[in-house]
């Protein structure tokens, strides 16, 4: 009988292979980890980016508060040179007819187009000033449109600037 | 123990709600601030770091060095910082000094609506107004993050963390209008200046609703730093303030009048140069002979003597249940702290005398609230509405609540209050008393008052409390006006002094509103026989 030659496997490349198992396993944990530590590093720096934008949206949230609030808005206009107003006066569209308390009531005022929403609310005499307006009008120059045109009813707030007319406001 | 010492609990503060106009414009709301602790022990060089800090913090070097170097282990250097003056303090590194994070309380408008807003406290608790009444719905529930970190604070990604979100508070939308607001606040404030007046009150209602539409008085307060103004107060004297209301009362006496038939308006009544009541001689404002006015003359040209005759056809007893239904003598229950019911003594302890001054408002008690309550009741056909100035809350998703309100009570017949309605027009008219209220355009009813004003010891002090209350369109009216101004030094009469302020703020009102003008014709009125 000849003795079974017992195979004997070459023991090395096995402990290489598992050798080299277990080190990809670790380095791909430090891999992870680091890859992980790396994300929270990051998330870290983003969110006190996001912070500090958040910081300043509100700081600029609140300077726009103030400059709306009706005081600020007082201010500005009596700097303007402007005075308040509290008689309330209407013209009657499309007939130009003044109602309410104001100087021109009775008069009749040309329009320079009828807007389909009906009345338009604002201060005496704040549609056709009774000479040309020295300060710069904001809007853009217009000419009545040849038909009217729905457009926006104007603020029934006294505007800043006296406009000439009802203009198309671009969006 | 390993791991407790790796656990980090922060708490997530809530934003409390905001204070909304009826606009959905914030009048008050929350901010991200700082606020700067010290712990004294481990404080280095206190002169040192106070000087570092001064310029950051805005104080004066002694103050910060006395906080750095009180015994213990605490104190506060500042509160309110923004988050970027917190970051220089952070990176100023000064041995001792922390740096939290904490909430403000910012008012774009400045003072406005003050003592309506109220004011909070250090802890964010409500202390006055608004803030005081619905703190538990501005007050949210605040949340934790409990996280592993590492040595320098940097969160341990595969560690525990869970977190419990904050639940924000709700806001509040008032019924007030920003505009209206500043309005009445300024031109009041305008006013009590130039007429040298103690101070003065408006409100500004909805008669159809009882929405509060403006609440103004005057000398306000500052609410981010709420210290009580020479000869002011800090809460809302609207509500809180008590005073004999004079001759705006009249209507009370007059609706109980042609509710109950004892006269219409045209009735004549023999107005004498004086009375005698319980050997007490009442005289009218102007000395005049023998007068024949019909009831509207008399409310038109405000006769005390008419009023006392008209009242003693009434009877006490009448007179005093018409008082009480329309709500003298009890809260109106607006919804703002320290409410007042005024002073209303029951019919059977009334003096002689008071007999014949409650018809035209003196001996008793009265807030203005009450006073716009009742106008609002005539106005609205003679139905008083709940007055109120909460519209409703906005939760966290956006979505608005409306308040509940009671069921409106009516008080007088509708016919009654339209009959008085007219009556009144002739006030603003040149044969009235306040025409300096007529709006040209527009029909106003109104009355004048000019009350002798009670001293600290409970006596007249020689002084009058002006007012005018006004409603219009007087035909179908969307708006009472009511101007009080306490002791102005000027002028004392109504008709002169609150009447103009009057027509400002309706004016004002009117047009932002878009009310029209009247198209009915003004009534004809008879003031004599």
């Amino acid at each position: 009988m000849v003795p079974t030659a017992r195979s004997r496997a070459p023991r090395a490349p096995f402990v290489v292979v598992v050798m080299a198992l277990l080190t990809a396993g670790l380095v791909g944990l430090l891999l992870l980890n680091t890859a992980l530590d790396e994300g929270s590093f990051a998330l870290g720096n983003l969110q006190q980016q996001q912070a500090a934008l958040a910081d300043q949206e509100q700081a600029l949230a609140a300077q726009v508060a103030a400059a709306e609030a009706p005081g600020s808005l007082a201010a500005r206009a009596t700097a303007l040179g402007m005075v308040p107003d509290y008689r309330p006066a209407f013209i009657k569209l499309p007939t130009g007819k003044v109602t309410g308390d104001s100087p021109l009531v009775g008069t009749t005022l040309k329009v320079a187009g009828a807007t389909p929403l009906g009345l338009v609310i604002g201060p005496a005499g704040g549609l056709l000033p009774a000479s040309p307006s020295p300060a710069p009008s904001p809007l853009p120059s217009a000419s009545p449109p040849p038909s009217p045109s729905p457009r926006p009813s104007a603020s029934p707030r006294p505007s800043a600037h006296p406009t000439p007319a009802p203009a198309p406001s671009r969006s | 123990m390993a791991r407790a010492q790796r656990l980090r609990t922060e708490a997530l503060p809530a934003t409390r709600g905001a204070i909304l106009d009826r606009g959905g414009t914030p009048l008050v709301y929350d901010v991200d601030a700082r606020g700067v602790e010290a712990d004294p022990a481990l404080v280095t060089d206190a002169t040192a770091e106070a000087a570092m800090l001064a310029p950051l913090l805005g104080f004066p070097a002694a103050q910060i060095r006395h906080q750095l170097t009180v015994p213990g282990q605490f104190s506060w250097l500042a509160h309110g910082l923004t988050p970027a003056q917190g970051d220089a303090v952070i990176a100023a590194n000064q041995a001792g000094v922390y740096v939290v994070k904490e909430t403000k309380r910012v008012y774009p408008d400045g003072n406005l609506a003050a003592a309506v807003l109220g004011f909070t406290g250090a802890d964010g608790t409500g202390l006055a107004g608004i803030e005081y009444v619905d703190n538990a719905v501005l007050t949210g529930e605040p949340g934790r993050l409990v996280e592993e970190v590492d040595p320098t604070g940097r969160v341990i990604p595969t560690g525990r963390s869970f977190e419990v979100a904050p639940v924000p508070g709700q806001s509040v939308e008032l019924t007030i209008d920003r505009d209206i607001q500043w309005v009445a606040e300024s031109t009041l404030a305008a006013q009590v200046k130039a007429t040298k007046a103690k101070s003065g009150m408006v409100v500004v209602m909805n008669p159809q609703t009882g929405a509060v539409l403006a609440l103004a008085s005057v000398p306000g307060f500052n609410p981010a730093d709420p210290v009580v103004p020479a000869g002011g107060t800090t809460g809302e004297p609207a509500v809180a303030s008590v005073y004999e209301p004079g001759s705006v009362n009249k209507i009370i006496t007059a609706s109980a009048a042609i509710e109950t038939g004892v006269v219409t308006p045209n009735t004549v009544i023999t107005v004498p140069p004086y009375l005698m009541v319980d050997g007490t001689a009442f005289h009218d404002a102007e000395p005049h002979g023998t007068e024949h006015l019909t009831f509207t003359g008399v409310l038109a040209q405000s006769s005390n003597i008419g009023t006392i005759k008209v009242a003693e056809r009434l009877g006490k007893a009448t007179l005093y249940r018409f008082l009480r239904m329309f709500g003298l003598g009890s809260v109106t229950g607006v919804g703002l702290p320290g409410e007042s019911a005024g002073l209303l003594p029951p019919p059977q302890l009334w003096s002689g005398t008071q007999a014949a001054t409650i018809p035209f408002g003196q001996g008793i008690g009265v807030t203005a609230m009450q006073m716009a309550e009742i106008y609002s009741t005539v106005a609205n056909g003679g139905l008083r509405e709940q007055p109120h100035v909460v519209r409703g809350t906005v939760d966290a998703n956006g979505v608005f609540h409306h308040a509940l309100l009671p069921a409106p009570v009516q008080v007088i017949d509708p016919t009654t209050a339209a009959t008085v309605r007219t009556m009144l027009q002739a006030v603003t008219t040149n044969g009235g008393t306040a025409p300096a209220a007529a709006i040209p355009g527009y029909l106003i009813a109104g009355k004048t008052g000019t009350a002798n004003a009670v001293g600290a010891n409970g006596r007249y002090n020689g002084g009058f409390v002006a007012s005018f209350i006004g409603m219009a369109p007087a035909d179908h009216p969307q708006l009472v006006v009511e101007v009080v101004l306490n002791q102005p030094q000027t002028n004392i009469y109504g008709g002169a002094v609150a009447a103009p302020v009057f027509r400002q703020i309706m004016g004002f009102a009117l047009q932002t509103l878009r009310i029209p003008p009247s198209t009915s014709p003004p009534p004809v009125l008879r003031l004599y026989g």
